[in-house]
């Protein structure tokens, strides 16, 4: 869904991965629902204004039993329902056949350890991987709390000290995305960037073969 | 006695001196209520210079306005302010001011503690403000996650500033709760059934309970950081056992409820003020006062929705996604209740009605933005982005902001006796309304655009560069709005006209006085058969006034008023309120001393402050002067009631229950903490364990069993009126809690590994801590209690001191129990 | 105090039931009752959901606390909590049946 303002190197609804995708469908939605509960209430207000003069006392049960209570827990239960299963096929995944990249933070740069045929390769503030693939990481963080976010691509997951988070990400075509630290770090927190870099079939053999591009 | 002899006799009773020496001893809720009022505004002029300051170095990329290091300060201090300065004080100071006056009643229950609670938040809003000048503010989040907040990473003192300062301010946040709770639940105006209370009441209530249980988890986390900073205690540090996480969890369970604490007074000001200005009565007030329980708990079980990305497992994710989408169930009820009642009535645009309908546009917008925030896949791009700033905004200046500005303008007469018009206030709202959602809107987009909050800068490329510049334009405007709100305020003191009562022809008790109000309120109390008394009964206030009600008699010197039977609203009996004293701001300053004795890193120093704290405390206690039987005191239209300290249900007993609760909440969260990261944390089972303990174990149990019976003996011997057997009793007690003491002692020394070691460690010597610290309140209750009794304060109507004590004494051996059995079961399980 | 205790009864239980499944969630993950299989699903899954349903099963049973009631504002309001409770053991304990544990 690429509405003209929305594109942007960071943005979340310029997807380019099926999980920041799914997401920003379901935003999109959301925020119909959100803006007809919003004029919805707003024009009820409206009309209390409007409709001045003309007595007559209305129920409680139908503003609050039916308004406050029942027409809620309809809208309620399907965003949860739907929530909670689209959490399941974006953040509980199997972790097998795929390739599994360390991710550690630090202040202030990333270090990327990528398990090849030909052993570790290690990278810095850059993360290298096939495109069209799911990658699994596994983030972690040395001194304080950081967090790997690539907007494009899908949902942020903290590095945090003592122990490992697991993010599946995925992105559909080879490009550079741009990642950034979510969460404050300290001083160094502004700068705290990576890129992430999607390589087609022969690039990532390429780097897995260790011949830098 | 005629109405005007009425009015300076008991002018003479509650008022205060005239000048400083007035100013520091008065504990009158009326002057410490505007006293907090006009601090949390003064904080939040700061706090929104700060928040100016920010959106000038936001309002371009690239920016050299400030760089990081001082960027940090700036949030951090805004954010700081803003919730523990501002909005809290803000409403405790409504809260003191406003609910006599509604329950009809003469002041708040304990009004020593009001003026305590006042010292301590200006003392310690102080030293926050003071570390900004210094240039040492707190840079690490309002939320202040470990271990950036750690030694490692914050050597410097701008962290303990934060620990230090802000449980300094809180102590006022757990006596305001306190108070409102006993206050609401036992000063009530004769006849004041539950059912019958205003609305407002049941809000603060509720919000007083809340406050109870959220604040004790952020003291004990900031408790436990401090010690972790001061004395290498790792709680939080993974290498030898602790967590991160720990804090998180600590601080959100304070958190969250936090904001509904901060939303729930200014929804009871809309239930006040928008039936009044709608010329009808709300729309469901049982409905109400079930959403509002719901509220209260709902609002503790959505704290992990702060760490959706912190690698929970999805489950529990799920429990806390589902619980914060449904909290927004009670807030819709109240919605729909607030709208309805406009239908059925016939609304009038008045200023205050100006500002509730901005509340609605902006609070249902950032309700929806907490629904979505809710949802766990959307949370993990929005998180710590600048929609989440958005939406933090729309529900807190939304939801309590415009509030309390339609609050302020409808209260405004009632603190200044004068009425004005309404041209200079529309536009200021118009400026602070389309100002707001100018700044504010556009942060969603940048926040959807990726753009993270707490950065200090960002580049042209991101093209987030025009939203940001209209943001800052616009933020500038409700800054401007804001400063004609307070030139209009400040025009109402001295230009307007006077009037007498009653300007809005409202129902409810506060207007059933004199504007402004004298010291005492109301010249007699009235009985109430409905709840809004003055919807019948318009002459109400003048017959009040010509001491018609009860204790219209002024005598002894006496600040009375009644406490009632909690359900019913049954007259109980009479209180009597400690009068104007120095003791609160003398125990403030004391206790300002023991906290910048810690930021000064001199702890054996901190041990005379402390001193001077308890010595103060016993005082505080000892000044009650009871060496005489009362008996039954007439209270007027022929009825008597005893009075307080011959009576069973006293508010000092009430007091110290309530206080106990918030203590047991504090020991529930570290218990919290200890299995949580037994489960939890990396590098478990620790590598030394405790090593023996038994015996001394078993010792302490059974001289807190001796204590707690000797406290029983105590207070039976003198029930029966056998002082003598009673004070031995109580000398007997406090043998025993020392015996506690020192094979709790002996426990720590010989048995448990070094607390630097391992957060096992560490937590045990931290359950240690606390037993011991509750066998020496302990102990000096039970001294107190033998003291007492021997000066002839106890007699076997006057047992209120002894029945006190014995509520610390079984509550100090119930937890010693638990935390015995928490320190042994590793021993016995190994 | 105690129309606020009846009043408040469902919902406390409501605290307790959301504390208790959130306890053996974790709990269970690190003591691996995830790994034990039993009649096709984990025994932490087993013991999850049927906790859950008690849990709900003991909210609505608190519905008798209404016919004691002494007024009738206190009956509403109970009635109100008492299904509040019940309803929000049911939907915030339903993750137990629909997502997974562990991961
Ligand atoms: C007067 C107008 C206000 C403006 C223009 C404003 C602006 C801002 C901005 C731009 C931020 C984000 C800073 C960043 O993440 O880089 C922020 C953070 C914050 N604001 Fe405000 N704010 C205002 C009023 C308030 C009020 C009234 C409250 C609370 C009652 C509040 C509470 C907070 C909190 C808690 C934070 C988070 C601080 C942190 O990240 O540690 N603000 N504000
Ligand atoms: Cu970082
Ligand atoms: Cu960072």
């Amino acid at each position: 869904m690429a509405v003209g303002g929305c594109s942007g190197p960071l943005s979340t609804l310029d997807a380019a991965g099926p999980a920041a995708a799914r997401v920003a469908s379901f935003w999109w939605a959301m925020l119909a629902g959100a803006t007809a509960l919003s004029l919805l209430v707003f024009v009820l207000l409206l009309l209390a204004f409007l409709r001045r003069g003309r007595e007559g006392r209305t129920s409680p049960t139908l503003w609050i039993g039916g308004l406050g209570v029942a027409m809620p827990i309809v809208v309620l239960l399907a965003l949860v329902g739907y929530a909670l299963m689209l959490g399941e096929r974006i953040i509980a995944p199997g972790l097998s056949g795929t390739v599994v990249i360390d991710a550690t933070a630090r202040q202030w740069s990333w270090e990327f350890s990528h398990r090849t045929g030909e052993g570790m390769q290690v990278t810095h503030n850059e993360l290298h991987m096939p495109a069209g693939q799911a990658v699994v990481l596994r983030i972690a963080a040395v001194d304080v709390i950081h967090s790997f976010w690539v907007p494009r691509l899908a949902g942020k997951m903290d590095a945090i000290p003592g122990h490992v988070n697991v993010l599946r990400i995925q992105a559909e075509r080879p490009g550079v995305y741009d990642g950034q630290c979510a969460e404050f770090c300290g001083s160094g927190h502004s700068g705290h960037l990576f890129r992430v870099i999607a390589h087609d079939e022969a690039g990532w053999a390429a780097f897995q073969r260790g011949e830098t591009r | 006695m005629n109405a005007l002899r009425r009015h300076r006799a008991l002018e003479a009773i509650w008022g205060a001196p005239k000048g400083w020496r007035g100013t520091a001893v008065s504990v009158n809720h009326s002057d410490i209520g505007k006293r907090f009022v006009v601090a949390a505004f003064v904080f939040f002029a700061i706090g929104g210079v700060l928040a100016m300051m920010i959106r000038a170095q936001l309002a371009t990329p690239g920016s050299a306005f400030v760089g990081p290091d001082i960027y940090n300060q700036l949030f951090t201090m805004h954010g700081s302010i803003m919730m523990f300065l501002f909005a809290i004080p803000m409403f405790e100071g409504l809260a003191l001011y406003m609910l006599p006056k509604m329950l009809g009643s003469r002041d708040m229950a304990f009004p020593r503690l009001s003026a305590y609670g006042w010292w301590c938040y200006l003392f310690g809003g102080t030293i926050l403000i003071a570390s900004m000048i210094f240039g040492v503010a707190p840079d690490g989040g309002w939320f202040m996650y470990t271990p950036l907040s750690s030694k490692a990473f914050t050597p410097g003192i701008n962290a303990d500033v934060w620990l230090l300062g802000i449980t300094f301010v809180e102590i006022s946040a757990i006596s305001a709760a306190i108070e409102i709770t006993v206050s609401v639940l036992k000063l009530r105006a004769p006849g004041m059934r539950l059912d019958r209370m205003p609305l407002f009441a049941w809000y603060l209530l509720i919000t007083a309970l809340m406050m109870i249980v959220a604040f004790p988890p952020l003291i004990l986390g900031s408790i436990l950081l401090e010690v972790e900073r001061a004395f290498d205690w790792p709680f939080f540090d993974p290498s030898r056992g602790g967590s991160p996480l720990l804090w998180q969890h600590l601080f959100w369970l304070f958190g969250h409820p936090e904001v509904y604490i901060i939303f729930l007074p200014a929804a009871g000001v809309i239930s006040t003020v928008l039936p009044v200005l709608a010329r009808t009565r709300i729309l469901g007030y049982g409905w109400i006062v079930a959403a509002l329980l719901a509220l209260a708990f709902l609002s503790f079980g959505l704290w992990v929705h702060h760490m959706f990305t912190t690698g929970i497992p999805h489950m529990a994710l799920g429990f806390f996604s589902a619980a914060s989408a449904l909290v927004a169930l009670p807030t819709a009820v109240q919605v729909f209740a607030w709208i309805g009642t406009l239908w059925n009535g016939r609304p009038e645009l008045k200023l205050p009605m100006l500002y509730l309908l901005g509340f609605f546009v902006i609070f249902v917008i950032g309700g929806m933005t907490g629904v979505m925030l809710a949802m766990v896949p959307f949370d993990l791009q929005a998180h710590d982005t600048h929609f989440v700033v958005a939406h933090l905004h729309y529900v807190l200046i939304g939801g309590f902001i415009f509030p309390m500005l339609a609050g302020a303008y409808y209260w405004l007469p009632h603190f200044t006796g004068r009425t004005r018009d309404d041209l200079l206030g529309k536009a200021s709202f118009w400026m602070i309304f389309v100002g707001f959602n100018v700044t504010f809107f556009m942060m969603h987009l940048t926040g959807l655009l990726g753009m993270r909050r707490r950065v200090h800068t960002y580049p042209e490329e991101a093209g987030w560069t025009l939203l940001n510049l209209v943001s800052s334009v616009g933020s500038f405007v409700m800054a401007f709005g804001f400063a004609l709100f307070a030139i209009d305020v400040a025009l109402h003191l001295y230009y307007a006209r006077r009037r007498s009562r009653n300007p809005w022809t409202a129902g409810t008790l506060e207007w059933a006085m004199p504007i402004p109000t004298p010291a005492y309120n109301i010249a007699s109390l009235p009985t109430v058969a409905d709840r809004e008394p003055l919807a019948d009964a318009p002459a109400l206030a003048t017959s009040l006034a010509r001491g018609e009600g009860y204790l219209g008699q002024p005598r002894h010197g006496w600040r009375e008023t009644m406490a009632v039977e909690t359900t019913s609203g049954a007259i109980d009996h009479v209180v009597v309120l400690p009068g104007n004293t120095r003791l609160p701001i003398v125990t403030a300053v004391v206790t300002g001393c023991f906290f910048l004795c810690l930021l000064a890193g001199q702890y054996w120093l901190s041990l005379l402050p402390v001193a001077g704290v308890v010595a103060l405390g016993l005082r505080w206690a000892w000044v009650l002067d009871w060496r005489r039987d009362i008996g039954p005191l007439p209270i007027g239209r022929g009825e008597v009631a005893p009075i307080h300290r011959e009576a069973a249900g006293a508010p000092g007993w009430w007091g110290s229950a309530f206080l106990l609760v918030a203590d047991g909440t504090a020991l529930a969260s570290l218990l919290f903490g200890y299995a949580f990261l037994w489960v939890i944390a990396p590098n478990w089972p620790p590598p030394e364990r405790i090593d023996g303990g038994l015996m001394p174990g078993l010792l302490a149990a059974v001289a807190a069993a001796a204590g707690s019976l000797f406290a029983r003996r105590s207070l039976a011997a003198s029930a029966d009126g056998a002082l003598g057997p009673a004070g031995r009793a109580a000398l007997a007690g406090a043998a025993a809690q020392l015996g506690t003491i020192v094979a709790l002692g002996t426990l720590g020394v010989t048995a448990l590994p070094a607390p630097q070691e391992h957060a096992y460690a560490a937590c045990s010597w931290a359950l240690l801590a606390y037993s011991l610290l509750h066998a020496l309140i302990a102990l000096l209750c039970m001294g107190f209690a033998r003291a007492r009794v021997a000066a002839g304060h106890v007699s076997p109507r006057r047992t209120l001191d002894l029945r006190v004590a014995r509520l610390f004494i079984d509550y100090s051996g119930a937890t010693l129990a638990i935390v015995l059995v928490c320190l042994l079961a590793p021993a016995v399980a190994s | 105090m105690t129309l606020l205790a009846r009043v408040s009864a469902g919902l406390i239980l409501w605290a307790f039931g959301f504390s208790l499944l959130y306890a053996l969630q974790g709990a269970g993950c690190a003591y691996g009752w995830q790994e034990i299989q039993l009649f096709g699903a984990a025994l932490l899954r087993w013991f999850l959901v049927v906790t859950w349903l008690l849990l709900v099963a003991a909210g609505l049973a608190l519905l008798r606390l209404t016919r004691s009631a002494s007024s009738d504002f206190e009956r509403r309001v109970t009635l109100a909590t008492v299904l509040a409770g019940a309803g929000a053991m049911l939907v915030t304990g339903s993750p137990v049946a629909l997502t997974s544990a562990c991961a």
